[in-house]
């Protein structure tokens, strides 16, 4: 708030903070310095999972047996795409931060961003009979079926959607305050997309591939 | 004597909400009551999509002050479009004639009445006493007694929002349109993601507005 940055580091002292840093494609300290995991396990393009397969699944991993080959085989058999056509990605907003606990209690963040919602394009929201600002389904391989309100943009493509994840106290459509402890309970309470995000673990960092999965979006019958 | 305004550039406000959010934080303003607004339309179009920030606008011939039938408004001597909530008898008059819609009427009146109009104070409080807790209470912080400059300014990340004295304000606006010329091409949108194919490009017929 004060800028002082720009009062004493810049004006004063002549520092200005500037990037210089390069992205590197090539990683040359990872064990595959041009990524091998190119398609997701759980995708809408088997065409691209033939010519970019991933890894072979690991026995081992941080002691824990981690899959990526096998499922991301056995979606492409299944055709679990056609059941699911659409891509799920889940990403940020600005009024919430992490799983949402602290930030949905606060007052004057709760109130700018109340319900959880699903960005849709309007191509795809008109296919299915679905309005803006109406509840619709998210519904993904792991049987999730998650109630969160349509946002129709054009910020999304047809092929994809995207829910916030900052969200949590809803399970597949109840509202669960009843099981926080009295007085406990965020202000804003919604749907978690990870219940509905899939299975998938970062061959290096064993970080979850919850940014993309796929899904179909289905209206609620009146 | 300064006169103060607010100014909003468009180009530069992200919708980061921090404006609205030291707004409320720095008055304790009720849920409901929205001193400070962001408004973005054509949410999602691919370069369109434009943001601004919202308040009282401290109007020089302020429509609020007209039609007040209890005439609870007055100026003070930097522009600030002041009320007392005392006179105030919440009949939303001022709410009517604003064309930004910044008087606005907390949810909490009996048998549903409107309560005292609230709004956008340029942190400069009300005719209580400086600093005073009743001032606090009834108006929030008065930070202009304390030299200070209205908390949603001071807060703006891409310092979109400006606020002070409008000759400054005036300046400040004028050398940043004189140095990177103004519309997206500030931020390098063509460098980004390249210049629209259709140079006659304009804004759509419809617009969508969100919130």
């Amino acid at each position: 708030m004060s800028g002082g940055i720009q009062r004493v580091c810049i004006m004063v002292h002549g520092v200005h903070p500037f990037g210089n840093a390069k992205a590197r494609a090539v990683v040359w300290n990872f064990p595959d310095p041009v990524p091998l995991h190119r398609e997701p396990l759980y995708g809408t393009r088997p065409d691209l999972v033939a010519k970019y397969p991933t890894h072979d699944d690991k026995k081992n991993f941080w002691r824990m047996p981690t899959l990526y080959k096998s499922i991301q085989q056995k979606n492409v058999e299944t055709k679990l795409a056609e059941k699911f056509p659409i891509i799920l990605t889940s990403g940020r907003l600005v009024e919430y931060e992490g799983g949402g606990e602290e930030t949905r209690s606060n007052p004057w963040l709760a109130e700018l961003q109340q319900d959880n919602f699903v960005e849709i394009n309007p191509k795809t929201a008109a296919e299915r009979g679905i309005r803006n600002g109406e509840y619709c389904i998210v519904a993904t391989p792991t049987g999730a079926r998650i109630k969160v309100k349509a946002k129709i943009t054009q910020g999304v493509g047809p092929d994809t959607v995207f829910v916030p994840f900052h969200f949590s106290g809803w399970w597949q459509g109840k509202d669960m305050l009843e099981y926080y402890p009295e007085g406990a309970a965020p202000i804003v309470r919604g749907e978690a997309v990870n219940t509905a995000t899939t299975y998938g673990y970062d061959s290096v960092t064993m970080m979850q591939e919850t940014k993309t999965t796929i899904c179909n979006v289905e209206k609620i019958p009146a | 004597m300064a006169r103060m305004k607010f100014i909003c550039d468009a180009e530069r406000c992200i919708e980061c909400n921090g404006c609205v959010t030291a707004c409320k934080n720095e008055h304790e303003v009720p849920w409901g009551v929205n001193r400070r607004r962001v408004i973005t339309i054509n949410d999602g179009v691919q370069g369109q999509e434009k943001s601004i920030s919202v308040a009282c606008m401290h109007c020089s011939d302020a429509p609020c002050m007209a039609v007040c039938p209890v005439d609870c408004f007055y100026r003070t001597d930097e522009g600030v479009v002041l009320h007392d909530k005392d006179i105030c008898i919440g009949c939303g008059y001022c709410s009517y004639a604003c064309p930004f819609g910044a008087p606005q009427f907390p949810s909490n009146g009996t048998f549903g009445l409107r309560g005292k109009m609230d709004k956008c104070t340029f942190c400069a409080g009300g005719p209580e006493e400086n600093g005073s807790k009743a001032e606090f209470d009834k108006y929030g912080r008065n930070r202009l007694s304390e030299g200070k400059l209205p908390a949603c300014a001071e807060m703006c990340s891409t310092k979109a929002l400006l606020g002070g004295d409008g000759d400054m304000v005036a300046d400040i606006f004028r050398t940043r349109v004189l140095k990177r010329g103004k519309g997206s091409e500030v931020w390098g949108w063509g460098t980004a993601y390249g210049v629209a194919t259709n140079p006659d490009a304009k804004a759509p017929a419809v617009m969508e507005i969100k919130r």
